[in-house]
């Protein structure tokens, strides 16, 4: 079962908490979510701490999030990626191109 | 196994594969990388190769068959599906350093890219009137 839940976390930011697996069958549960979590236009913390399994095609929401929010100048980061997750991010570059944190505060700071 | 070409039917693929792999002796971890690549050639089949999304292309049965071997030291899977040849390795990589504003939308080849990755060996061939994928990994 893959869950979405968002979260405002402070004025300017929020937090998607996505547990479960992300694969090509959940991705567009997982769009519909980040389409909602864009809507708000705050900076979007993405937490992946309870995501054991993600494909490109989950990834390929994640750069849809990032651009999105690019357009009303908004930020998206991703907090607590476990081990497969982040084999991921690194194959498709994203752990560079996008800030990784280990703690739900250091993304919290990064947009107050 | 053989299965209808149907999104719905990938996760039941990949669990079938996995299984097969860590029973072959192969680590957690390796056999989650098995997964992830089984779930790329999967999806790229139904989403590119059975017209669910490309109506241009169209396969006959509407099925993908999935093999799994063997030895002891490597773990042989073969995915075979009967839509217009087509061979996977020949797209270019994407660069996973271009800026995430100048990706294509629809994705741009990160499946295979993955699969290249994640496998330690990957071969492509077309017996009429059927696509095979090879991939090995060391167990």
């Amino acid at each position: 079962m893959t869950e979405f839940e968002i979260q405002a976390t402070s004025e300017n930011s929020l937090t998607l908490a996505v547990s479960g697996r992300i694969d090509s069958v959940t991705a567009i549960l997982f769009r519909h979510a980040m389409q909602e979590a864009v809507k708000h236009a705050r900076h979007i913390i993405l937490n992946l701490s309870s995501v054991d399994y993600i494909n490109s095609a989950g990834l390929r929401e994640i750069v849809y999030g990032y651009n999105a929010l690019q357009q009303v100048h908004r930020e998206i980061c991703i907090i607590q990626p476990t081990e497969q997750v982040f084999e991921a991010l690194n194959m498709a570059g994203l752990d560079t191109l996008l800030s990784v944190f280990d703690r739900v505060e250091d993304a919290t700071k990064r947009f107050e | 196994m053989s299965v209808d070409a149907q999104i719905e039917e990938v996760p039941r693929i990949c669990e079938w594969v996995t299984n097969l792999a860590l029973k072959a002796g192969m680590p957690q971890q390796e056999a989650y990388r098995v997964e992830l690549a089984v779930d790329e050639v999967c999806t790229n089949i139904i989403e590119h190769g059975t017209g669910q999304l490309d109506r241009l292309a169209g396969c006959t049965s509407n099925t993908i068959e999935v093999r799994c071997q063997s030895n002891g030291v490597q773990f042989l899977t073969v995915i075979i599906d009967d839509c217009p040849p087509f061979n996977p390795l020949e797209l270019s990589d994407p660069d996973p350093v271009k800026p995430l504003d100048q990706r294509p939308e629809n994705g741009g080849g990160w499946g295979v890219y993955f699969v290249k990755a994640l496998m330690d060996q990957v071969q492509y061939e077309y017996r009429t009137p059927r696509n095979y994928l090879y991939m090995l990994k060391r167990i």
